[in-house]
């Protein structure tokens, strides 16, 4: 290879910043949620006002350790947390409560899938080590206008779990894996709603380049960024640019970098040299927490099955094609509303995969209200008029040859617009498939008889297979479309040989 | 004074502009005061932060309900200045935390 | 009857408020004449009289519809200015909050108006309570009212400047090295630190929050009781509050006499007036059948660095939160927004705070953080070890409160370490989180002196009762200082 980036080995290790999903904030009562009125969100504890001090939600500590045991790490027997002292408008106290010395989540790992070769193929399943995750206290939002900045605290005080691998990551794809699998994770376990553009899963990016075998090099990290393309984009340059500096013969300086998403370009935010002295010491308000164990167990046991589990169990078990079970996978309630389908007829989930996963989504998203945000296809499932039963019986019809798989789709949207019973429809409509072999038997005598198809008929018996295809045409006609098509195909055979 | 007291480092950490009469009056006093404070070098090292304090069961930490919050007049009266009910500062460059 | 009201004491005015022989708003009024007469002690950073009296009568009415709330109701209790009262000042004598008021209520101040207690004011102190004398009040300094010459002590030097010149029967103050007993023992006060989380520290503003707590003061035992006895209970919002089923109190043993620890290789150094008191003491507790005994406290010469090391870096922690930004002084300066932050806290606080916050930062500073913050834990660690040690052979240790009676007012107010030692025989209880009280012991001259007396966990009624046992022998109860 000319270019010599192609010798560089890439390290990444990211820093996932995710809002826990609770009422009330991490240290205090105060309510939260996205898009409130400026400081209405707010209390004596998440403002720091003097005298205020912290009390544990203990449903942030549960869903920080749903999060542990959802990547099969450690819980601790006891956690505690630490004051991380630096001065920011945004930071209420002036420091952070954060795990320094006692996280509630160590070690861990969590699973990604790589890009198959295509969209159609599964791509390399790899486990990314978490190093720890801490629960700690989101920061207050500065925006700024002319003449200064104005600070909102509503976002102060909300619970945020700090999520850092180890240096496993080797590109931008990779990081993008890790995020997206970690997503589909917190989300299906109702840990964090996870929406980026509210904020809520940020994400930091250490990056370092080295020779393949060299020890780690100087890295850098770019911090808050707050989409998938963003971190993907941001990586990207990073790499480039030490690379071009290492190319240059100029070491990569360890910094804090910032990532401007429209100019497409990082920048300095601060060197090692105003690095800061975060003065750690143990939180004397909060006393260490004993974190019960069959709190733990009970929790696991809450957990839902994670993601590429399910989607192993889809592949092996189910028989799924990988495009429909990941289709299915990404969306919990998706994939719940495919297995009560799949209980109802437990004899074809292919058949019912399919349906849910083409047809279903398709419906949905063309029912979408127009000028709506564009909405995960699963957006409106639980108002869906089609019920996973009803949904199964349809499939069960085209099993047993009642209807046509072309015709089940006209009556899955018809099903969708009026909630109707698919028997109801196919009735209604006469769509029902002619299998009345008597009948069928009378039209293909009259079929072969008819001397404008002689040509075919000796075509076939000439040895042309295909040539039987050409007098299904007319039979198809003069039964309206409806003959069963497997019965014409069986008892044209036979009436031939 | 100990090796290594740096006073301005100190006094950018803890934000604290000093005056130079203060600079000077603060690193001589500080000096003083850690150098009575020799006894600890003593001790052996510090225990974990358990060995002081009984951890407490997280049964006893706070139900997730949302309570009443403050009203946003409550703490802003107290802000030295505010706009469109956010407290106002200095324009803030994009730095830090 | 001849006493005026502003002698009395608390169990007393429960009384004649009971049997109907004294109205709360008389007992207001005549509080806040004498309040205003003694001005020049500097006991009261603000007093808002209507509140006050909106407060006594309500009391009243109370009282008039066969709703009363207890012994406390009607009853005023002057507030330490560090201790939140909803729609109040909350200004810890600090420039940095002058104008502040707080939006809600500490605990001890839901407790107090759940008692029927009337808040009353807010008592000087030293700036964020660091300080032995009131000196370092941004409000301007208190003085002792047996001498006025002299410091009250501090930092609760307005709350026994209060009581002792007879403005308020009952105050409260705070305690995280000495602050509620060295003024109690220089002003002829009862003063106790509790158990550190028998008391809630919701709204408590915070020095050194693991030593930090509120405490009564009172010019009789039984006073400081009646006001521990509201004081003290859970509050799920303070997480280092004990939980109500971890509250069994311990008692003075019925069966054998009680043990007193003297700890004697300590009081060298003390001055003679002060250990001649002391020596009084303990003759009185030995007439009264205790046993004295002689404990061995060798790591006690740790106390004080270890205390100013933890004590600091929590403050300098505690206190980044006055940055000008979302409350308190802002400096009137354009600049960026670390110069304001640096320029506000500049103007806000006062010498002894800032240098507090410079040591403490230091000593949590990277590479300075193990030599200091870490063998300042691991001396606690040990000195709570040896206190609880000799608390398992003796029930209490007895040592004076201060080495020397109230000093001059400026006297010691250009060095700090001397300043440091006032509190050397206070701080260790603050370490090691055990209950600690002041009860007069005699007087040095005209200037009180006091016993000190440190018990087990939750040893807070045996102390009560062996500084009765004292009060009864000195007759040193319920004294007003003239005029």
């Amino acid at each position: 290879m000319s270019n010599p980036r192609e010798a560089w080995e890439v390290v990444i290790g990211l820093e996932v910043h995710v809002q826990l999903r609770t009422a009330a904030k991490v240290f205090s009562p105060a309510p939260w949620g996205f898009g409130a009125e400026p400081n209405s969100h707010i209390d004596p504890v998440s403002l720091g006002l003097p005298g205020s001090l912290p009390v544990v939600n203990l449903a942030a500590l549960e869903q920080a350790i749903r999060l542990g045991l959802a990547v099969d790490a450690e819980i601790p027997e006891v956690c505690a947390w630490d004051r991380k002292n630096y001065f920011y408008p945004d930071n209420p106290k002036n420091y952070q409560l954060t795990q320094m010395a006692r996280p509630v989540v160590v070690g861990g790992s969590v699973e990604i899938e790589l890009p198959g070769a295509s969209r159609n193929v599964m791509g390399e399943h790899r486990r990314v080590r978490l190093h720890h995750a801490h629960l700690e206290e989101d920061v207050g939002k500065l925006s700024h206008a002319a003449g200064g900045s104005l600070v909102d605290y509503n976002r102060a005080g909300v619970p945020l779990l700090e999520i850092v691998t180890e240096p496993d990551l080797r590109s931008a794809a990779e990081a993008e894996a890790f995020l997206r699998a970690l997503h589909a994770l917190v989300t299906q376990a109702g840990i964090s709603d996870a929406d980026m553009e509210k904020g809520q899963l940020r994400c930091d990016a250490n990056v370092s380049l080295r020779r393949p075998g060299a020890p780690l090099g100087t890295r850098t990290e770019t911090k808050n960024l707050n989409s998938i393309s963003g971190v993907r984009a941001a990586i990207e340059a990073e790499v480039v640019r030490q690379a071009r500096e290492l190319e240059a013969g100029r070491p990569v300086v360890q910094e804090t970098r910032g990532w401007n998403a429209e100019a497409g370009r990082g920048y300095v935010l601060r060197d090692k040299e105003d690095a800061q002295d975060y003065r750690y010491f143990p939180d004397p308000d909060i006393p260490p927490v004993a974190i019960d164990r069959a709190r733990v167990e009970r929790l696991r046991a809450g957990l839902p099955e994670r993601p590429f589990d399910r989607q192993r169990r889809y592949l092996a078990d189910l028989g799924l094609p990988y495009t429909a079970a990941s289709v299915l996978v990404a969306d919990l309630a998706l994939a719940l509303w495919f297995e009560e389908a799949v209980a109802a007829h437990p004899a074809n989930p292919v058949g019912i995969a399919n349906l849910v996963a083409n047809d279903l989504l398709r419906e949905l998203a063309a029912s979408a209200q127009p000028g709506e945000a564009a909405p995960p296809a699963p957006a409106g499932l639980a108002g869906c008029k089609v019920r996973p039963a009803a949904l199964a019986e349809l499939v069960r019809l085209t099993d047993a040859g009642a209807i046509s798989k072309q015709q089940a789709r006209e009556v899955l949207a018809e099903m969708f617009l009026t909630g109707q019973a698919p028997a109801a429809i196919v009735g209604a409509r006469g769509l029902a498939q002619n299998s009345d072999a008597g009948e069928l038997e009378r039209v293909v005598r009259e079929v072969v008889a008819d001397p404008a198809f002689a040509k075919s008929l000796a075509e076939f018996r000439a040895g042309n297979a295909k040539a039987i295809n050409a007098l299904k045409g007319p039979i198809m006609k003069r039964t309206q479309g409806k003959a069963n098509p497997a019965l014409v195909d069986e008892i044209l055979r036979r009436v031939l040989s | 004074m100990p090796k290594g007291l740096d006073i301005d480092h100190v006094a950018r950490l803890a934000r604290l502009s000093l005056a130079p009469e203060e600079r000077e009056r603060y690193a001589a006093q500080l000096g003083q005061v850690l150098g009575h404070f020799a006894a600890l070098a003593s001790m052996g090292a510090g225990p974990a932060d358990a060995g002081l304090r009984a951890p407490v069961a997280d049964a006893s930490l706070r139900a997730d309900q949302p309570g009443q919050p403050l009203p946003p007049t409550d703490f802003l009266r107290n802000a030295p200045a505010s706009r469109d009910g956010q407290v106002a500062v200095p324009r803030v460059v994009d730095d830090a935390s | 009857m001849a006493e005026p009201l502003h002698t009395l004491g608390a169990a007393e005015l429960g009384r004649r408020l009971a049997s109907r022989d004294l109205t709360s708003r008389a007992l207001a009024e005549a509080l806040l004449a004498r309040a205003a007469s003694r001005r020049e002690l500097g006991a009261f950073n603000s007093l808002d009289a209507d509140d006050l009296l909106r407060q006594a009568d309500a009391a009243d009415a109370r009282r008039a519809g066969g709703r009363s709330l207890g012994p406390l109701d009607g009853i005023p209790v002057a507030i330490k200015d560090n201790i939140a009262v909803r729609g109040q000042p909350l200004t810890c004598s600090s420039r940095m909050l002058a104008g502040y008021v707080s939006p809600y209520d500490s605990a001890v101040a839901e407790r107090l108006r759940a008692a029927g207690a009337l808040l009353m004011g807010r008592l000087n102190m030293d700036e964020f309570a660091m300080g032995s004398s009131t000196e370092t009040s941004a409000t301007g300094l208190a003085r002792n009212p047996w001498d006025p010459a002299r410091t009250p002590g501090g930092s609760s030097g307005g709350s026994a400047a209060c009581l002792a010149s007879g403005q308020a029967p009952l105050a409260l103050g705070s305690d995280t090295g000495g602050s509620i007993r060295q003024p109690a023992s220089h002003c002829g006060l009862v003063g106790l630190k509790p158990t550190y989380g028998l008391v809630s520290r919701h709204g408590l503003v915070a020095f050194a929050s693991s030593l930090d707590q509120i405490g009564p003061m009172a010019r009789s035992v039984d006073d400081c009781e009646l006001l521990l006895a509201a004081l003290a209970g859970p509050d799920a919002r303070d997480m280092t509050c004990l939980a109500a089923d971890a509250r069994a109190p311990r008692v003075l043993p019925a069966d054998r006499k009680p043990r007193l620890g003297v700890p004697r290789a300590l009081l060298e150094g003390v001055a003679p007036g002060v250990r001649k008191a002391f020596d009084d003491a303990l003759g009185v507790y030995r007439a009264e059948g205790c046993e004295l005994v002689d404990v061995d406290l060798p790591s006690a010469a740790l106390a004080v660095p270890a205390y100013y090391v933890v004590a600091t870096a929590e403050a300098s922690s505690n206190l980044a939160r006055y940055d000008g930004i979302r409350y308190g002084h802002r400096a009137a300066r354009d600049g960026d927004i670390v110069a304001l932050m640096s320029q506000s806290r500049a103007e806000g606080f006062g010498a002894e705070v800032k240098r507090r916050i410079l040591l403490g930062t230091f000593v949590l500073s990277a590479g300075f953080a193990d030599a200091y913050y870490g063998k300042a834990l691991a001396a606690r660690a040990r000195i709570r070890e040896e206190y609880l040690g000799a608390l398992a052979r003796v029930d209490a240790l007895a040592t004076p409160t201060v080495p020397s009676s109230a000093f001059r007012l400026g006297e010691k107010a250009a060095d700090p370490l001397q300043m440091y030692l006032e509190d050397l025989f206070t701080i260790p209880a603050n370490l090691a989180g055990l209950p600690a009280l002041s009860v007069p012991s005699g007087l040095d001259g005209a200037l009180p002196v006091g016993l000190h007396l440190v018990g087990p966990p939750l040893g807070e009624g045996l102390l009560l009762g062996l500084a009765r046992r004292l009060e009864r022998a000195t007759g040193l109860a319920h004294r007003v200082a003239q005029p």
